[in-house]
């Protein structure tokens, strides 16, 4: 029982203290650029492209797949730098060293980048509907917001393995931005 | 300023550019940033227009070199002068006898020349990936399109490294600042398509007339009157650029000695 309140303990401090770092919430306005403007930026770019290349009535398509895409803002970006970090920062050794379970720490990390990730998603379709005319009247709402965590918790995922290949190379921001860049594609 | 002088100063910039060229193709950060970024945005704007025939692969060919040159210019001539201030080396470099703004310059110089490897790539991309047969339609005038962009980048960088290094809250704005320029210079798709209220912004950037003149010449759909004015809106922006650049590098270096913050973040 007892083990189980210290997991959930550092459970839950872990993914907070993480989170609080990695936006560097001293400054808010870094979050505010990283995931507000920048997504709502990129998906303008996206669905002008799409619909110059196409036709506007493949905006929703653009829409919807760029807003999904933000997801990986948090779970690539986030995750990798979660992990990658603290090896930046020196403070990788200390968390390995530690007899603190591994599993729930990086869980703890991962937590808050799924909410985080689905906040973001949702903020993207409210930039859709209410900027790009996203029409959202036949959407079952309840299926959507499944369809975000799960993508959400997926990209996550995606993000901790690349978090942990950021360990064996040397370069932290190539592996994360290559990555985020290829799920445009893929 | 004498000859001589300048002489000297071009001898900087070309060896400053050099070693910033030898040093940073190693960096994965400034790989990504000149030559994956723009192949991925090229292949994606490939797939989108394949339909739209050669024409529309040469403007992609061309834009998504662009976005390789400001997110370049953005990312890493942005951060040129923090980076030295990051590795310690930044009160050497302002103690020697050459201006600091030369040194920049060099810097900007290898950023920006590397970058156009990716409009290079992008074009064979297109040429053997996806079979368009391209020719650029106005040789002549896009090279001298391609020189004036290199000052026109340049100069504007030349602005951007010390308002990020006086201003550390603007630069928490890089990363959103990089798609909006996309969207706003026409680098992959027409700025007509955008509200009307956005095109004085436009017409604002230095990246905008680049975009104008290097996708009028290379795909021969502007007039020489129209490509004209784009060379003289680049060369005015860079004059512009160059003249507040001085200033606010000798403002940076001031407050830096003032308030003793030279070698501190």
């Amino acid at each position: 029982m007892r083990t189980l309140s210290n997991n959930l303990r550092l459970f839950w401090q872990g993914a907070l203290l993480s989170y609080i770092a990695l936006f560097h919430w001293m400054r808010p306005i870094q979050y505010m650029a990283s995931k507000i403007i920048m997504p709502l930026a990129q998906m303008f770019f996206f669905v002008y492209l799409g619909t110059y290349a196409t036709s506007a009535d493949n905006t929703a398509f653009y829409i919807v797949g760029n807003a999904l895409q933000i997801a990986a803002v948090s779970g690539i970006y986030g995750m990798t730098m979660s992990v990658g970090g603290d090896r930046d920062s020196g403070t990788l050794g200390y968390i390995l060293g530690t007899p603190a379970n591994r599993l729930v720490v990086f869980m703890g990390r991962a937590f808050m980048n799924i909410l985080d990730g689905a906040l973001g998603v949702v903020i993207a379709f409210f930039w859709g509907v209410a900027l790009m005319g996203l029409d959202l009247s036949n959407t079952s709402i309840p299926a959507l917001a499944l369809t975000i965590l799960i993508t959400t918790i997926s990209t996550c995922g995606l993000g901790l393995l690349m978090g942990c290949l950021s360990l064996i190379t040397v370069t932290v921001m190539f592996v994360h931005n290559f990555v985020y860049f290829v799920l445009l594609i893929f | 300023m004498n000859i001589r002088l300048l002489a000297k100063y071009w001898r900087t910039i070309l060896i400053v550019a050099e070693m910033n060229l030898r040093q940073q193709m190693t960096d994965g950060f400034v790989l990504f940033t000149v030559l994956f970024q723009p192949i991925i945005i090229a292949l994606l704007g490939l797939w989108m227009l394949k339909d739209k025939g050669a024409e529309a692969a040469m403007f992609v060919v061309v834009g998504s070199g662009l976005t390789g040159l400001w997110s370049s210019l953005l990312f890493i001539s942005g951060n040129s002068i923090s980076f030295e201030r990051w590795t310690g080396t930044l009160e050497s470099l302002v103690a020697i006898p050459t201006p600091f703004e030369v040194i920049v310059s060099g810097k900007n110089l290898a950023n920006v020349v590397q970058s156009l490897l990716s409009m290079v790539l992008g074009y064979f991309i297109a040429v053997f990936a996806f079979g368009y047969s391209l020719d650029i339609q106005q040789p002549l005038l896009f090279t001298v399109s391609v020189f004036l962009s290199v000052i026109a980048f340049i100069s504007f960088g030349l602005i951007i490294a010390p308002i990020f290094v006086m201003n550390p809250g603007v630069r928490a704005w890089q990363n959103a600042m990089e798609f909006p320029v996309y969207v706003l210079c026409g680098f992959l798709f027409p700025i007509a398509l955008l509200p009307g209220w956005t095109t004085p912004v436009s017409y604002l950037l230095p990246p905008y007339w680049a975009a104008v003149a290097l996708h009028g010449t290379s795909t021969g759909g502007a007039s020489i009157d129209r490509t004209l004015f784009a060379w003289g809106m680049m060369l005015l922006f860079s004059l512009v650029d160059l003249l507040i650049a001085s200033r606010l590098f000798r403002l940076m270096l001031y407050k830096a000695r003032a308030d003793a913050t030279l070698g501190m973040e």
